[in-house]
């Protein structure tokens, strides 16, 4: 087992590497006079050679990846370019707005997702399975933005049940502003007993997290159908209903552990899914995470952000896989 | 200590928000488009412009046009010049303090100047020709310069000329940029969150006093979204907004509960030609385009009606601008007869122009430049990138570079020489602003000259000004297509914003009231 994590960390370390080496040259050749954007305004010449010099663009590409390797090592990301403040403490602050939606949204997606598809395993063929497969096929082929849309469509221009935008409301950033504590919004108003602001970022939450689940809870309900089906076809379930096994029993004990493992897989793919989405998501709710840092640092081609989300979020892609790997082999011990 | 802050800070709020009625709100909620660099008044040139000129002051401020006087006193309460033009002896004001609670005086006149010159950052640049500054007595301060230049008007810049605490000593960027301010302006910043939330709130102590009925918190809310703008403004949630749709001003403009107000602007739109290559490098084809340019139509389209067509390079009202400027009109027979002089009677050329894809006007203008000259057998490909690839393929080299480029474009001080200078001096084969990589030295001479007597004989130096634009306008490196004008989206409630176009985007909320 320890060998095993120890493979798998090595291997995270190789493709961090390389996606390092692919997003700074990638980045760097998109056209755009870094120093001149540094300066801002309307810049003169001679400060521009002056940033130049200061960034270090002066020196040759390789040298500065090496550079920027070198102080990624000692956890400095530089600064960006167009907030001017270090990337990484950026990054701590948005990585958390967009990971409370994504975790909330995960949580969801398994916890409705896997009885959904249970359920329709359980009365495969009637009308409640053909409804099921219909709504999970429906979620996972509509485009996350155009269900986001649809969602501010719905429940705010028609029902006006949620709120359009936002984490909070504007007014209660300045009356019953959320101390940063861990940057989980939910977590630091609730920690420091603010419930006016816990209410508020839950209410604002709705819409942005259920546009968020749709999309991987069809995926696991569909899932969860068509393995449990396959397991429960099984002799050995066959033989455990002959030996007159309870059918609750069989179903739980013998037939959701057995369907667990592939469910586990898309879990893991559903994390990478949901930071994906989440861009879509935080542009069209104006919510202040990563997705929106991220488009900002792009279209301003400020490239020590890009190379820091590019890092950031590979890891969490790369560790979400490597986690779910080891609790598939904690599971199922077959697996090697 | 951070924490009780905190605590006083929403007592204050819960206290502000809970005012009884009757009594005049004082505090407002602005929904701002315009994010923070950097809070370093000596490193500030961007869009927190917007809050700089509400904390820091200046010795003196340049007015709004159409004023008796040119400049009003801010910190200083007078000047003299020297016969030479070299030397500025300003009396400064008495009874000033600094948010630190440091007595304002000479010596931070001295300080200021000389760490903006010295850091080199921002738009220090404006301070090049200064040779230095020297204390006569407490209340008393004497600049001294190695060329005659426009020194009032640099010192009333909006950008790199603020008064700060000498108190702020070696602190740097750090310091600023966690919310904190060392200036003597009316408000001073009373908590900021990075790319969210800041609130101005007003200080005590103001030399201007707070009699009356002074706006007195500022909560700014940080959004670039122009739909949510709109939004926070109908719901009655912002007082003001910076920016919102286009096509949304008309519905605001006759709202129940908002109005905009509008007023001068020193930003224009232009577009430059490539001159290094044909057929463009011929004056005579350049000249046609320039009437080719559906000036009326532009304006219509691209900022619903809201703008005059530009002169020439100087900004209408700003000191340099001039009737005597030629000025191009959208004559299409003119354009084909200058065509066919140049040696293309039915067009036949490709151009490309670029544009910044984020710039909403001119995504929307941009096509009818293409549809006008294409009647002249022109036909223009249009390419929409984002503005640092725009502007980088640019500066690149200008032989491959694009026909058209458009800019937006506004001066960082109330003077025509940077503007003059940063567009069209020669910058030989490293270009910046020049990007229509014109080069000119007779023009380049006389605007400097024109920079160098402003200070002792402005006559003059108009009339050099317009000699230069007018030199210029023959040769046509650049059609001046719009000078825009300033708008503010704003609740009916909100009284005494005036728009003044030599500090872009700042709302002067001492002025304003709610009522």
């Amino acid at each position: 087992m320890t060998l095993f994590i120890l493979k798998r960390i090595a291997g995270l370390l190789a493709l961090l590497l390389a996606l390092s080496v692919l997003v700074f040259f990638f980045s760097r050749a998109i056209p755009g006079d870094v120093a001149a954007l540094y300066v801002g305004g309307n810049a003169k010449p001679e400060q521009i050679e002056q940033a130049r010099l200061e960034l270090g663009l002066d020196k040759p590409l390789y040298t500065q990846y090496l550079r920027y390797m070198g102080k990624l090592f000692q956890g400095d990301m530089g600064i960006s370019l167009r907030t001017h403040r270090p990337v990484l403490k950026d990054l701590s602050e948005k990585i958390p707005m967009s990971m409370e939606l994504v975790l909330l949204a995960l949580v969801l997606a398994v916890l409705l997702g896997i009885p959904i598809g249970g359920i329709a395993a359980v009365w495969q063929g009637t009308w409640v399975d053909e409804t099921i497969k219909w709504f999970s096929a429906a979620a996972v082929s509509i485009p996350i933005f155009f269900l986001a849309l649809l969602l501010q469509l719905l429940f705010f221009n028609f029902l006006g049940w949620f709120p359009l935008q936002g984490r909070l409301d504007s007014m209660l950033e300045f009356t019953h502003p959320i101390e940063l504590l861990t940057g989980f919004s939910f977590v630091d108003s609730l920690v420091t007993g603010n419930l006016t602001a816990f209410f508020n970022v839950a209410w604002h939450m709705v819409l942005p997290v259920a546009a968020l689940t749709l999309g991987p809870l069809g995926f696991i309900a569909r899932l969860t159908r068509s393995t449990l089906l396959d397991v429960m076809t099984q002799d050995y379930i066959l033989a455990a209903r002959a030996s007159g096994i309870s059918e609750g029993v069989l179903f739980f004990r013998y037939g959701l552990r057995n369907a667990l493992s592939p469910i586990l897989t898309v879990i893991g793919l559903s994390v990478a899914l949901l930071m994906l989405n989440t861009f879509f998501v935080e542009m069209i709710f104006n919510w202040p995470g990563i997705g929106y840092y991220a488009l900002m640092a792009i279209t301003s081609l400020d490239f020590p952000a890009v190379m820091g989300i590019a890092f950031t979020i590979g890891s969490i892609y790369v560790l979400a896989n490597t986690a779910t790997d080891i609790v598939r082999r904690v599971v199922d011990p077959r697996i090697k | 200590m951070v924490k009780l802050n905190k605590c006083l800070l929403m007592v204050l709020i819960c206290v502000l928000i809970t005012i009884p009625a009757g009594a005049a709100e004082k505090t407002m909620m602005f929904g701002s488009p315009y994010g923070i660099t950097t809070w370093d008044p000596s490193v500030s040139y961007s869009t927190e412009l917007t809050y700089m000129a509400n904390i820091y002051e200046t010795l003196i401020k340049v007015n709004p046009p159409g004023s008796k006087e040119l400049f009003s006193y801010v910190l200083a309460t007078g000047f003299t010049v020297s016969d030479d033009g070299k030397g500025y002896t300003f009396s400064l004001r008495k009874g000033v303090k600094f948010h630190d609670g440091t007595p304002f005086s000479a010596e931070a006149v001295k300080f200021s100047l000389e760490r903006t010159k010295k850091m080199g950052k921002g738009a220090a640049f404006i301070w090049a020709d200064l040779e230095k500054i020297e204390i006569i007595d407490d209340y008393t301060v004497k600049l001294i310069l190695k060329k005659p230049v426009p020194l009032p008007r640099i010192a009333a810049s909006a950008y790199a000329s603020y008064i700060m605490s000498p108190s702020v000593g070696e602190k740097g960027a750090d310091w600023f940029d966690k919310g904190n301010d060392a200036g003597t302006g009316p408000y001073t910043i009373k908590s900021y969150k990075s790319g969210e939330s800041w609130i101005l709130a007003k200080f005590n102590d103001y030399w201007g006093g707070w009699e009356g009925n002074h706006v007195e918190n500022i909560l700014v809310k940080y959004t670039k979204e122009a739909l949510i703008q709109l939004q926070m403004l109908q719901s009655g949630e912002a007082m003001l907004v910076g920016r919102i749709p286009i096509d949304s001003y008309s519905k605001v403009k006759t709202g129940k509960n908002t109005k905009v107000v509008y007023g001068p602007s020193y930003s224009n739109y232009m577009a430059f030609f490539n001159t290094t290559r044909p057929p463009l490098n011929k004056a005579k084809v350049r000249q046609a385009l320039a009437h080719a340019m559906p000036y009326d139509a532009i304006i219509k389209i691209g900022f619903d009606g809201l703008g005059t067509q530009a002169r020439g390079p100087v900004p209408n009202g700003q000191f340099g601008s001039s009737e005597k400027v030629i000025q191009y009109e959208y004559n299409l027979e003119k354009a084909r007869k200058l065509l066919a002089e140049a040696g293309f009677p039915d067009g036949g050329f490709k151009l490309t122009l670029t544009h910044a894809a984020e710039n909403v006007q001119e995504k929307r203008f941009a096509p009818l430049i293409q549809s006008e000259f294409k009647k002249l057998g022109i036909d223009v490909e249009i390419q929409s990138i984002v503005w640092t690839s725009q502007w980088a393929k640019a500066k690149g080299n200008p032989k491959e570079a694009q026909d058209i480029f458009l800019l937006l474009w506004w001066p960082t001080y109330s003077d025509p020489y940077e503007t003059l200078y940063s567009l069209m001096h020669n910058e030989g084969d490293k270009p910046v602003w020049n990007l229509a990589y014109y080069a000119n030295p007779a023009y380049d001479n006389m605007i400097r000259k024109a920079y160098e007597v402003t200070g002792s004989d402005p006559d003059k130096a108009l009339d050099l000004y317009i000699q230069a634009q007018n030199m210029i306008q023959k040769d046509v490196p650049v059609a001046w297509l719009v000078d825009t004008v300033g708008n503010w989206p704003m609740n009916k409630k909100l009284k005494g914003l005036v728009i003044n176009p030599a500090y872009p985007n700042v709302p002067f909320f001492y002025e304003m009231t709610i009522e």
